[in-house]
């Protein structure tokens, strides 16, 4: 009996995801648990197993293609088998909600009327030609400046905005310098990131508070726990984890940090989400540490080296990489001294950490010379305001500056 | 005008009185013994055997359309129905004694001068000829509804024939005998002399004239009777008809030989009403229609008045008339009196005359008197009476039976339609004979002047000629005309100034060397008969070219254009072709009733072909298509154009032969980023706005002259509004319902998607026209371009504006109507 190939549901939010690769095509053999496509969600990257075992017999969504979960991609079968009948439910779901649905949906329309699309484009004066131009080279009429009459948007008007898009992006094109390029499709991960990050910064008020502090103890704390680790059997403990160990009590002690700006509400959490950076092959990945205030220094060490390898190995969970309540990010290692971190939306602070430097320092009518590590704060200024930002940092700091955890210990 | 009419003041000024000849009234003298000498007594059976057909045909038709039914055949007729009960000895009378090239033209109520004059002129056809115009006519189609299984009569099949082919065109069936396309009011038979019949009071008598005209000018047999009513002498088109068929120049300045005037009787059928007016002592003062003859000419228009109650009176007038109409003595005015029994319509309830006059005339009954006047002299008996009746309504049972079948009579269709609304031959000549002309072409001197001319305006280093050194629009318009007289013998041109003038504006200067007075001719002031005269002339077999001084005249021969030129190729389903060109001067500078562009108005009637020329080269090959073809075609100039070189053809405009596609606009400057479409003189100002644009704003505008209103091809203006998405339309007519809204309506729904801007129309003002000095606050000019396109299409930076053209400007003019 012919058998539908579904997207799994994942991660709870997830309502789609993009088909990235497909490992097999129609009319080949597949076992049953064999992987046949690789699709990606907002979060990750995730493999579809056969379900049964039989040829393929359709396949109904092409590679970058987007598709609803718990819809149908493939159908497996015998070979020959009648498997029509198998999509028509789905093409009529489709096709015609039921009415309950129909009626929801009208309801909806009437409570929200200013959320029609359609409307706010009919606002806008555009000629026919215009808009069909406009089309043709995906500009947002919105954007555009109509020089016609009453404002219209006409042909002149949609000529300039290519031409000064064409300037903006340096066209590479200008000037016959069309060799030695490669243009790379932005889709996968990277489509994602572009579209969040870019969202991030046009949907909030952000800014970034740099400080640093004095890591000697810190340091000298690190290298202690380094050399009684194999007596003890730790797991490494790097600075990056007692950084953020030290983090998740001073979010304990400011919660307005930890939480997120949603639909025009701050929604503050009681238990801390952290989520951290980590630089794959891929692109950017951000594991999140549920309920990270009750790991023990050694079991957070441990879960974090465990995230970052899942993430470079791909078999990250979707759930890992969902619902962080505040992250962290690491350039230090790559020299970096102060740099301006992107706030991971709807969360509303990010702390990035830079390099370990020496400074001097007076003590006692002498310089000397002493290890310190920055720090850079970023805030949204529509949850928090500057002076409690700040006092949050100094928190960090205070706690770095005397880091007294024990291997053993919860903060 | 002519310099051999002497006007001497002596003459002029002299005293004394007019002295008017006697107009006999009702002076027939019947006298059997002459008449059965005369006709034969089997003729004057046959007059009385006619008159009976016309009253139970008639009779039919009036049950037909009051009761629904006549003997026992139910049929329920929608259209038209104006019968000539009463009427059918003066009908039978007039036709007896005509012969088939003999033509006669009828009104709205000519069933019985239909049927009257086709069963004559059968009778005097030889029985092979009449058997080919029966089985040619139509394909034989109306022949095939009529014939019977076994053989018959051929004087019954011909009567049967004639019968069929009236009543199937009454009914609006294909093998009437103009394939339904006319109707009661209209049908006619031209292969035995009967002609169109004109649903308009007085429609026919112009026409009648251009008809008369013919046959005098190319020298063809036989009269010609304009049939209207007493109700038509109050039509200003009937006056101006008599007034050309009585012009003196046919004695004093045509060639004797020609035969001298027109052989046109007009035949007043008195029934002395016209409508719900009575023509005797209420709506007109003549008493006697026949008077009106002794206002005309010396001859009083030969006028008498003819009892119509007696057919053989009529008969014995036609026969004197006709005489003194082919020695080239015409006009003649007949006022042959008659009496109609029914209404004007089977609506008419007759509300406006007694019971007792009706009663009266019918006492007098022209069918009744003659049977007894037959029967007093032992020509006819009871039962000869008795069984004609018999045969009569059998017959027309018959008939009435074909024709109301739909099986046998079908309706015609669309399609049809469509094919006859033009004729759209082209013909060298209508007629293969040696075109009258006094001199060798080069022996002209507007030729050799012409020669001397420069065909293109500029030299080789781009240097203008000076205006008298450029060969103009209307020398080109000249060249067409000189070259159609050399190669078509019909072909004639009139009008208020033709011939020595050579037309106001001397597009003709120079003509009158070549033709002689029968083919170039002034008329009196007569819009409407000039123009009517045209489609007489035309329809009759010759190519005619007439003018209008001035499109301001044009509702002057408003009738003439609308109903008659442009109608009567459809309405004969084919059978007539219109190759005539209506010259038509634009003008300007001369205030509100000699400077409007209505260009539009004849766009809007079906049937026309309306062309508009702006350049020579132009002028030259569409006057060129215009006067090859077989249609009608109202022929736009510009009075603004007339002094203009050939600026767009390089190589100038050729001395040969050529003609433009019809339909076709032409792009006069190429251009990227707008297109401006003209109609006429508007070309230049379009042009120099596109230069500012070029110049001032770097936009390269596209200037395409429409040249031809209809047909119209819209190809290239598709490309053109494709390219550029604006799209401008100029021209000198007045805005409100300019014909510019028509192209871009059209255009708005076949380029929608490619639009940039609405389209737009720029047109005069919708006022009067001022005088000279203020035209430019009337007429679109270069300014107003630029500013509609700043204000509408594409805001130019930094313009100036210099006259308002806002979209508020639609409202506020359309509100307060201006």
């Amino acid at each position: 009996m012919a058998t539908k190939v579904i997207v799994p549901q994942k991660g709870l939010s997830d309502e789609s995801c993009i088909i990235q690769e497909w490992k097999k095509k129609e009319g080949d053999w597949v076992k049953k648990g064999e992987v046949i496509c690789e699709v990606e969600t907002n979060k990750a990257v995730f493999e579809i197993e056969a379900p049964v075992s039989g040829i393929i017999l359709k396949i109904l969504h092409k590679e970058g293609e987007e598709v609803p979960v718990l819809d149908t991609i493939a159908i497996i079968g015998e070979p020959e088998e009648e498997y029509e009948y198998l999509l028509r439910g789905q093409e009529a779901k489709e096709e015609t909600p039921p009415e309950s649905e129909v009626k929801r949906s009208k309801i909806k329309k009437e409570i929200i009327p200013e959320e029609r699309p359609a409307e706010k484009v009919s606002e806008v004066k555009i000629s026919p030609r215009a808009h069909k131009i406009a089309l043709e080279e995906n500009l947002d009429i919105s954007t555009i400046k109509g020089s016609g009459p009453e404002g219209r948007i006409i042909e002149r008007d949609i000529k300039e905005a290519i031409m000064a898009k064409e300037t903006l992006l340096t066209d590479y094109t200008k000037g016959g310098r069309k060799t030695g390029l490669r243009e790379i499709p932005v889709k996968g991960i990277r489509k994602i990131i572009a579209e969040k990050m870019l969202f991030s910064l046009q949907n909030s008020a952000q800014l970034t508070l740099h400080s640093s502090f004095p890591a000697k103890k810190l340091l000298e704390y690190r290298t202690q726990l380094k050399e009684s680790r194999e007596t003890l059997s730790y797991p490494d403990i790097n600075i990056n984890h007692l950084i953020m160990f030290g983090i998740i009590k001073a979010l304990k002690d400011y919660p307005l940090m930890n939480s997120h700006f949603q639909d025009g509400n701050i929604i503050q959490f009681s238990e801390i989400h952290l989520g951290f950076a980590v630089d794959t092959s891929e692109g950017l990945k951000v594991p999140v540490i549920h309920q990270a205030e009750e790991y023990t220094l050694v079991q957070f060490a441990q879960k974090v080296q465990k995230l970052s390898q899942q993430c470079l190995d791909r078999t990250i969970p979707p759930e890992d990489l969902a619902g962080g309540t505040f992250t962290v990010t690491n350039l230090g290692n790559l020299g970096i001294e102060y740099f301006t971190p992107i706030l991971n939306p709807p969360q509303t602070g990010i702390l990035g950490i830079g390099c370990t430097q020496l400074r001097p320092i007076m003590k006692s009518y002498s310089l000397e010379f002493s290890p310190f590590i920055t720090l850079s704060l970023t805030f949204d200024h529509r949850v928090i305001d500057g002076a409690p930002a700040a006092r949050f940092l100094q928190q960090v700091i205070t706690i770095l500056e005397n880091f007294t955890y024990q291997p053993d210990q919860k903060v | 005008m002519p310099k051999s009419l002497f006007i001497d003041p002596k003459e002029v000024r002299k005293k004394g009185y007019i002295h008017i000849d006697d107009i006999p009234l009702n002076q027939y003298q019947p006298d059997i013994k002459e008449e059965v000498k005369l006709y034969g007594e089997s003729t004057l059976k046959q007059i009385y055997s006619d008159m009976l057909i016309i009253r139970e045909f008639e009779t039919m038709l009036d049950n037909i359309k009051t009761r629904g039914s006549y003997q026992g055949i139910s049929y329920k007729h929608a259209g038209p129905a104006h019968l000539s009960l009463g009427q059918e000895s003066a009908t039978v009378g007039l036709c007896l004694n005509l012969e088939p090239h003999d033509l006669i033209f009828g009104s709205h109520r000519s069933h019985g001068e239909i049927l009257a004059k086709c069963f004559t002129a059968a009778r005097k056809i030889e029985e092979a000829e009449l058997l080919a115009i029966m089985k040619e006519y139509l394909d034989g189609s109306c022949l095939k509804a009529v014939e019977k299984d076994q053989q018959e009569d051929l004087s019954d099949l011909v009567e049967d024939f004639i019968l069929y082919g009236v009543l199937a065109e009454i009914f609006g069936r294909e093998y009437g005998f103009n394939r339904g396309m006319g109707g009661s009011m209209h049908a006619f038979f031209p292969p035995f002399g009967s002609m169109p019949n004109n649903a308009i009071v007085g429609g026919s008598a112009d026409i009648s004239v251009g008809a008369a005209l013919f046959k005098r000018i190319n020298r063809k047999p036989g009269i010609v009777i304009s049939c209207i009513g007493d109700g038509a002498m109050g039509c200003g088109p009937v006056w101006e008809a008599i007034t050309i068929s009585a012009m003196e120049q046919f004695h004093t300045l045509w060639d004797k030989e020609i035969g001298g005037a027109p052989p046109i009787l007009f035949n007043f059928f008195n029934n002395f009403y016209g409508m719900g007016g009575q023509t005797y002592g209420e709506t007109m003062g003549f008493q006697y229609l026949a008077r009106v003859g002794a206002g005309v000419n010396p001859e009083n228009m030969h006028a008498e008045r003819v009892d119509g109650y007696h057919p053989l009176a009529v008969a014995e007038a036609i026969n004197r008339k006709k005489k003194i109409l082919l020695a080239g003595h015409g006009p003649v005015l007949l006022d042959t009196i008659t009496y109609r029994f029914s209404g004007h319509s089977p609506s008419d309830a007759s509300v406006y005359r007694t019971k007792e006059e009706i009663e009266s005339w019918q006492a007098v009954d022209g069918v009744e008197g003659y049977r007894k006047y037959l029967q007093e002299h032992g020509i006819l008996n009871d039962t000869e009476c008795q069984e004609m009746k018999e045969k009569i309504r059998a017959k027309i049972k018959r008939i009435t039976q074909l024709a109301t079948s739909l099986e046998i009579s079908p309706r015609p269709s669309g399609e049809l339609f469509e094919k006859v609304m033009f004729s759209n031959q082209f013909l060298d000549k209508i007629e293969e004979r040696t075109p009258e002309l006094l001199i060798a072409e080069n022996e002209n001197s507007r030729v050799q002047s012409i020669a001397k001319k420069e065909r293109y305006y500029q030299d080789e280093k781009g240097k203008e000629y000076p205006r008298l050194r450029q060969f103009t629009y209307r020398d080109a318009l000249f060249e067409a005309m000189l070259f159609r007289f050399s190669q078509d013998p019909t072909m004639v041109a009139y009008g208020e100034e033709n011939r020595e003038w050579g037309g106001a504006f001397g597009v003709y200067r120079g003509l009158s060397e070549s033709l002689p007075y029968h083919r170039l001719f002034n008329t009196s002031i007569s819009e409407g008969a000039i123009v009517g005269s045209g489609v007489g002339y035309a329809l009759s077999g010759g190519r005619a070219v007439v003018e209008l001084m001035y499109c301001d005249f044009l509702g002057r021969a408003g009738d003439e254009i609308f109903n008659q030129m442009s109608k009567w190729q459809a309405m004969s389903a084919g059978l007539l072709k219109m190759p005539l060109v209506v010259r038509v001067s634009v003008g300007s500078k001369y205030g509100a009733q000699h400077s409007q562009d209505w260009s539009s108005l004849v766009a809007h009637i079906p049937g026309l072909k309306v062309m508009f020329p702006a350049t020579p080269y132009d002028a030259k090959g569409m006057l060129n298509l215009a006067l090859r073809g077989t249609n009608p075609v109202i022929f736009l100039e510009s009075q603004r154009l007339y002094d203009i070189g050939e600026q767009f053809i390089k190589e100038g405009v050729p001395t040969g032969y050529y003609e433009i596609n019809e339909g076709e606009p032409v792009i006069r400057r190429e251009g990227e980023d707008l297109t401006i479409i003209t109609i006429g003189a508007t070309l230049y100002r379009a042009l120099e706005a596109a230069q500012d644009l070029e110049e001032k704003y770097h936009l390269s505008a596209e200037v395409i002259d429409l040249r031809f209103i209809n047909p119209l091809h819209y190809q290239l203006l598709i490309d053109s509004a494709h390219k550029t998405g604006k799209v401008l339309l100029v021209s000198d007519a007045c805005e409100r319902g300019s014909f510019l809204h028509t192209v871009a309506s059209n255009l708005g729904q076949l380029v929608f998607d490619q639009l940039d801007a609405p389209i737009v129309v720029l047109g005069s003002q919708n006022w009067i026209t001022p005088s000279a000095e203020l035209e430019e606050i009337f007429f679109p000019q270069k300014e107003w371009i630029l500013d509609i396109i700043h204000e509408r299409i594409l805001p130019l930076p930094g313009h100036k504006l210099f006259s308002r053209q806002s979209r508020d400007e639609i409202i506020r003019r359309n509100k307060i109507g201006v």
